[in-house]
């Protein structure tokens, strides 16, 4: 019997799964990358960064939204080392090995970008209540890829798991460099993605990372940096009014925005207008595209078909005697002219489309 | 010459043989995202190099308290934060007073500062015992190689979007780790660590 699909599950869902801060928003991937090369290192990353999102977005709801994100975002970084600094004391006294392994990616987390996206786009917008189903599914998302990628560089790379041997004749040492670690990300992002796209058709992980800019110029002057609006990681669009409006376009379907668009700042209510109007011209794009790919398909089929019935035809022609040839020859002159008449016809489809 | 050769060397080494992004994984979460925004990198890097620069250079300074030296690594995490801190507000007072940037602006600052590259500079430097040369070499080394990582990964972004060709699974995020990963593969080459194949 299938769960009943509450809110709560929703947001835990979409915060762990759907909207993964690792695998899909690409957050935090510094220290998974380098830190998570065992089960070991992986629970000590999982531990301290759930701990410290737990700790900084519960800080920043109840504290922090009256200042501005300026004041914010250093309060963050300070308390992130407050929070790593007893997990640190903790783990060098029960795991010294793997404390000192975890070198000064340890500390860094206490900049670790997870933080400060969560806080800046979540908890200074939301009740507690909602705050700390983020922080926990977040918290628990972000823990879960760092065990799974922590194991399996651990199991191919060294040859072991939770430091006990398994006797594998063969270890890719190189999985233990950064390069593994993207490696994985990205085999185990695509695993997840194509799962979500089975079982829950409608969501658009792929959203979560936007790449509608990428053809922008990478120079800049510096007076924009002062002048125009900025915003590398997507706080103002990526807000929960608009889940799944920011998939990837195709080149012909981005939308141009004027200059004064651009620079126009938009209010929250104006930015969830903003996001429904996209959702909605986008949806018959989608639609519009994958019914292009059906006709295609359907195009293709009606293609093979044909071939398949002039072989036919030709061999019939061959097998029978000549009394029934010019009965044959006028079938083989029909599908002659059924041909031309199918691709005008899906010509024409495919011109409507 | 020999202060030069200080500064280009530990340069090269934090923008190349050991970049910083590919081979250490520093700030790699900054660099994806930020290769899909390409318009601000310049300026952006701008505020990298002088936050990495001056906070690098103090720290340097502060090591040389025998005090301070002998502190544990997350007591050095806090003093390396709280002149982090310090110099985003020098930052923003001028961004702010001087420049006039807007509000929205501003915010990005905090991106530029409070990121794994720009605390990771002070931390190799106290690792490796570096000179106040070497720590602006270093330092400069890291800005650089966070360009060229935002400069290749946007490149090989730019062809993944063009490219119909990608499995529907594959599309976004997967796509652009594997590419990373190739990346990183590449400067991995340049570290002189064979991979144990």
């Amino acid at each position: 019997m299938a769960e009943p699909k509450t809110p709560l599950w929703e947001s835990i869902r979409n915060s762990a799964v759907v909207k993964n801060p690792v695998l899909f928003e690409a957050v935090g991937v510094a220290s998974v990358v380098a830190m998570a090369t065992s089960v070991k290192s992986a629970i000590i990353l999982a531990t301290v960064s759930a701990l410290e999102l737990l700790v900084t977005e519960v800080f920043a709801c109840l504290l922090l939204r009256r200042l501005k994100s300026r004041f914010r975002m250093p309060i963050y970084a300070v308390l992130g080392v407050l929070v790593n600094i007893p997990c640190f004391m903790f783990f060098e006294h029960f795991t010294p090995n793997e404390a000192n392994n975890a070198g000064i990616f340890l500390p860094l987390l206490a900049v670790n970008s997870l933080i400060a996206l969560h806080c800046e786009r979540f908890a200074v917008k939301h009740t507690l209540r909602e705050t700390l189903v983020d922080a926990v599914s977040a918290g628990a998302g972000y823990a879960f890829v760092s065990l799974v990628v922590g194991a399996l560089r651990e199991i191919l790379g060294s040859g072991t798991i939770y430091s006990v041997s398994l006797h594998i004749p063969v270890r890719l040492q190189g999985l233990l460099l950064p390069f593994g670690g993207f490696l994985l990300l990205g085999f185990f992002a695509a695993a997840v993605n194509a799962h979500i796209h089975k079982k829950y058709p409608d969501e658009h992980p792929e959203a979560s990372f936007d790449m509608r800019e990428i053809s922008q110029s990478h120079i800049g002057s510096i007076q924009s940096l002062f002048r125009e609006d900025f915003d590398p990681y997507a706080e103002e669009a990526q807000t929960d009014t608009a889940p799944s409006v920011q998939f990837p376009l195709c080149k012909k379907e981005k939308p141009k925005k004027s200059s004064a668009q651009k620079r126009a700042v938009p209010k929250a209510d104006d930015a969830s207008a903003e996001a429904e109007s996209v959702a909605e011209k986008a949806a018959p794009t989608r639609s519009a595209r994958e019914m292009r790919s059906d006709y295609l398909l359907d195009f293709d089929e009606m293609l093979s078909e044909l071939e398949m019935y002039k072989k036919k035809q030709a061999e019939a022609v061959e097998d029978t005697p000549q009394t029934q040839a010019p009965a044959a020859q006028t079938a083989e002159s029909e599908s002659a002219a059924e041909a031309p008449a199918a691709e005008n016809a899906s010509g024409e489809e495919e011109a409507d489309i | 010459m020999s202060i030069l050769g200080s500064v280009f060397s530990a340069a090269i080494f934090a923008c190349l043989f050991q970049n910083l992004i590919f081979s250490g994984g520093y700030g790699a979460s900054e660099a994806v995202r930020m290769a899909a925004k390409p318009k601000q990198l310049y300026p952006l890097s701008c505020f990298i190099v002088w936050l990495s620069v001056s906070v690098s250079l103090i720290c340097v300074f502060l090591e040389r308290i025998a005090a301070v030296r002998a502190l544990n690594v997350f007591w050095h995490a806090l003093i390396f934060v709280g002149v982090l801190v310090g110099m985003y507000f020098v930052t923003l007072f001028f961004v702010t007073v001087v420049f006039k940037a807007k509000p929205r602006t501003v915010r990005r600052l905090g991106i530029a500062a409070f990121n794994t590259l720009v605390l990771a500079v002070p931390f190799i430097n106290y690792r490796a015992a570096f000179s106040i040369y070497e720590a602006i070499g270093a330092s400069v080394g890291a800005a650089l190689a966070f360009i060229i990582a935002v400069l290749l990964l946007n490149f090989g972004l730019r062809a993944i979007d063009k490219n119909e060709n990608i499995p529907a699974a594959f599309k976004g995020t997967p796509a652009v780790f594997i590419y990373a990963a190739i990346l990183s593969l590449a400067f991995a080459g340049l570290t002189g660590r064979g991979l144990g194949v």
